[in-house]
């Protein structure tokens, strides 16, 4: 997993200066974020990671989350948020060390905001699938 | 002349719905049990308080929709229904609002979707053993 969190990191940090990674400033993080990290900002993780076997081949099946969050009393910035997102991930191929990667295929996006904070907390979790694959050792 | 056959098509259908229908609910109960179990882990503890006993299987206002395995947070007047903020993830910048307490950001401990996803094939299971029985009954 450390080697798909890796790619994914990579792939982030490979365009910095427009994109996805310009609109969060750079802030996407593993699992959590810092208590007090400044908005917006991106957290990704996995949600579940099935192993499975053939006979000659090994497949890692994840479903990834990514969490992005703004807050600002308009949603226009997480709305750009999720599309700059989309652009970047959807579809895309990764470099994942010792694996071959099949699939990074969006799946549901679930609205995830906290309206109660003031100013309200705009977000989105977006779920993607992605498929590795390798000869089974 | 007229050949008919009588192939008591609607009763057979109903009949089958009916045994798809309780391996549905079986299926939600399976999920619900494994949600229960991931939660516990997570949370590591071994009492149903809290979100753990907020539970429960229900069956869809939608026609045709099956099963739902339902959770949400302590019905208190200033808690929030919070349990999918525990499976998503959020950023609360003080817990149920209550502003006494301190700030926290939240991390996502999915429960709901890895149980579903475990349990995918054994539904596939159930339902075929569930069809098998029925038949097997006549």
């Amino acid at each position: 997993m450390d080697l798909l969190f890796q790619a994914i990191y990579n792939h982030f940090s490979a365009t910095t200066g427009s994109g996805f990674y310009n609109d969060v400033s750079g802030r996407m993080y593993p699992n959590f974020a810092s208590q007090g990290a400044s908005f917006p900002y991106c957290v990704y993780f996995s949600v579940v990671d099935g192993n499975d076997l053939d006979f000659s081949d090994e497949s890692e099946d994840f479903l990834l989350q990514f969490n992005i969050f703004s807050q600002n009393t308009s949603s226009i910035e997480a709305g750009n948020l999720l599309e700059s997102l989309k652009t970047m991930f959807d579809n895309c191929s990764l470099t994942v060390t010792g694996w071959r990667h099949l699939q990074f295929q969006r799946g549901n996006i679930y609205p995830n905001g906290d309206y109660e904070q003031s100013p309200p907390i705009q977000g989105y979790s977006v779920e993607y699938n992605v498929l590795l694959e390798k000869a089974r050792s | 002349m007229t050949f008919e056959i009588e192939w008591y098509g609607g009763q057979v259908l109903n009949a089958s719905k009916i045994a798809l229908d309780t391996a549905s609910k079986k299926v939600a109960k399976m999920v619900m049990e494994d949600a229960k179990k991931i939660l516990k882990q997570k949370a590591k503890t071994t009492t149903d308080k809290g979100l753990l006993s907020q539970f429960y299987v229900d069956e869809s206002l939608f026609k045709n929709g099956g099963y739902l395995v339902w959770c949400q947070g302590p019905k208190k007047w200033w808690g929030k229904y919070h349990a999918s903020f525990f499976e998503l993830g959020n950023v609360w910048i003080h817990p149920y609002g209550n502003k006494s307490l301190p700030k926290i950001n939240l991390p996502a401990n999915p429960f709901m979707r890895p149980a579903a996803r475990k349990n995918k094939h054994k539904a596939t299971k159930v339902y075929q053993d569930s069809l098998d029985a029925w038949l097997k009954a006549g």
